[in-house]
């Protein structure tokens, strides 16, 4: 796979955040991480909170640049590009974020949501026709982009939020925990319209997530960070049957199983590394 | 004789009625899981038992605690239990805490208001109650204020709190759901060990039915403000007899963190949960049920078997009459 350019590659990336006024220690939340992101894979960034997963996303979005190290697209340095210089990258990689109850403007009709970012990324299409087929494609009537954001579910609005970053024809699609929100029941819609969409429309996907259970489903790679270092990476039933890395096997370990009899208490999980709390 | 038992609950916002016939039991020393998603009414139940219901919602039934009726409990009989007998602790300790008072404050408050100890007992008492809780410095944390504890330890103050007066039973409400992985299993083990240790009963909300099955002894599943299910936990994971407990347990399972995917697509509920008011008529679940016949226009019966309970008109495995023939 030497020769094949990476759709992401991530060389010695870093990232220091300097507080505010200059006083106090520098948070380092990335420490020279190296992955590539192979066309079509579908990579899942694993982490807690302060791993630095969330800093990750906005590194490989270059909407920040990296304090060390290049973030490439197909062979291209993006990192630390002037934003002039990002229109085409922008229209080729899109978000969804974790909730829709945020990410949408609820004064904006689902028609406008859709529209807006074929708009700003002057795309020549037909906007009606464009909407309708999004719509279609997340499995949502045509009647909908008459009405408003707040007027759907949960589930409904996740949908919305995919089909607007369907919307320009990315190829890369970053998902950010985009099911943690939701209902036990309409999780399993998300993921499996997700899936549908990734292989219908040849998507390389980025899943970030802290949950493991989704990404063993979802993902064919994974990368584990554990406060801001790559601990892990590697094909997802290899890391999943036998995780290398101390971290890896805790956070294995500590996803709760349906079992049919309490097993709590235990204490299998304590003290193997030293607790992120 | 059961230690909380609560009867016919229902739960009313104006017009709107959010819970109604709700009834369970829970046992001394026996941990219940509450199992629904967002809008079952599993928290308007906990805030009931509480009597911790906000502004313009009233409930009404039994709810008895050691044969006394809360619900006919004046607000002063009620403070009395509120945090002494009866704990809970909340999904969000950030805003279950008071940001502009020291940790230890905090957890010798339910001491001094309900044991009467002197402020420097309940002090000393509260460093005690942290280090049960696993803080290596308890008398440092004591001094700190709620921002500068990570998730996790906030919701460990909760439990120190919780368990300051030695409860009979404590209710938590989705105690992990905010939390990262280690940390909730930290969280979990340590609710786990500390319940045994003081042999009181526990009522856990999740929406989680692993986290359930891991804690628990018995489950109750609610949906659209009514129980449909209940059962022990291997009953319930080993033989779901109730539609939504079925379709829910197929889904927890297909999506664990020890299946591999197997590339089919999930198994899902079509649709999604309704908001308060906007549930069918009948069985609240008669609409997104693949087994629904006519006869769940009309809302399906408890039908008590021993252990189990469950309300349905055509349940998996059978249809109700054997069930309702044991009766």
């Amino acid at each position: 796979m030497s020769d094949i350019v990476p759709t992401f590659e991530v060389r010695g990336v870093s990232k220091t955040y300097q507080p505010r006024g200059r006083r106090g220690p520098s948070v380092e939340a990335l420490k020279d991480v190296s992955f590539s992101v192979s066309e079509g894979d579908s990579l899942a960034i694993v982490g807690e909170s302060g791993s630095g997963k969330s800093t990750l996303s906005r590194l490989l979005l270059a909407l920040e640049a990296p304090t060390a190290g290049t973030v490439s697209y197909r062979g291209e340095v993006i990192s630390g590009r002037d934003e002039r210089n990002l229109r085409d990258f922008r229209r080729r990689v899109q978000i969804v974020f974790q909730d829709p109850m945020s990410s949408l403007d609820p004064r904006m009709k689902v028609h406008d949501l859709l529209a807006e970012p074929l708009r700003a990324l002057k795309l020549d299409v037909d906007e009606g026709e464009r909407v309708r087929e999004l719509l279609t494609s997340v499995e949502m009537p045509a009647s909908a982009a008459d009405r408003y954001a707040y007027q759907f579910s949960g589930g409904q609005r996740q949908r919305i939020a995919i089909a607007r970053a369907l919307g320009p024809s990315p190829e890369v699609l970053i998902a950010d925990e985009p099911v943690s929100a939701l209902d036990v029941s309409v999780r399993a819609q998300i993921l499996n319209l997700l899936t549908g969409l990734v292989s219908g429309f040849n998507l390389t996907l980025v899943f970030i997530s802290h949950d493991m259970a989704v990404v063993r489903h979802l993902c064919s790679t994974v990368v584990v960070l554990y406060r801001g270092d790559l601990v892990e990476s590697g094909r997802t039933e290899d890391l999943f049957e036998s995780p290398r890395e101390d971290y890896t096997k805790e956070l294995l370990a500590a996803a709760p199983r349906i079992r049919a009899a309490r097993t709590a208490g235990s204490g299998t999980t304590r003290g193997v590394v030293p607790p992120t709390v | 004789m059961s230690l909380l038992h609560v009867r016919d609950l229902e739960v009313t916002s104006g017009p709107l009625t959010l819970v109604s016939g709700v009834d369970f039991e829970v046992d001394a020393g026996e941990r219940v899981g509450l199992i629904g998603e967002s809008g079952s009414g599993k928290s308007l139940t906990a805030l009931a038992i509480m009597g911790l219901l906000g502004e313009g919602l009233s409930a009404r039934g039994q709810v008895r605690f050691a044969d006394k009726d809360l619900l006919a409990m004046s607000e002063r009989q009620r403070c009395e239990l509120r945090g002494n007998s009866i704990a809970m602790i909340f999904q969000e300790p950030m805003s279950a805490l008071n940001p502009t008072r020291r940790i230890g404050d905090q957890v010798a408050e339910t001491l001094r208001i309900h044991r009467h100890v002197s402020r420097r007992e309940a002090e000393r008492a509260a460093v005690g109650l942290l280090a049960r809780v696993e803080f290596a410095e308890p008398e440092r944390y004591a001094r700190m204020y709620p921002h500068e504890l990570s998730g996790g330890q906030r919701q460990r103050v909760m439990i120190a709190s919780a368990i300051s007066c030695d409860p009979d039973v404590i209710l938590a409400d989705e105690p992990t759901t905010a939390l990262d992985v280690t940390v909730q299993r930290r969280v979990l083990d340590l609710l786990d060990r500390l319940v045994d240790e003081e042999g009181c009963a526990l009522l856990l909300i999740a929406h989680d039915l692993a986290v359930v099955s891991e804690v628990c002894d018995r489950v109750v599943t609610m949906y659209g403000g009514r129980v449909v299910e209940s059962g022990s936990v291997a009953q319930i994971i080993d033989e779901p007899r109730h539609p939504y407990t079925n379709a829910l347990l197929a889904t927890s399972k297909a999506l664990s963190v020890a299946e591999a995917a197997s590339g089919a697509n999930l198994p899902s509920i079509p649709g999604s949960v309704p908001s308060a008011g906007h549930f069918p008529q009948g069985c609240p679940f008669r609409d997104r049920c693949e087994r629904s016949v006519d006869a769940c226009l009309e809302i399906p019966p408890m039908v008590t078997q021993g252990e189990r309970a469950l309300a349905c008109w055509n349940p998996v495995g059978g249809s109700a009459s054997s069930v309702q023939g044991a009766t």
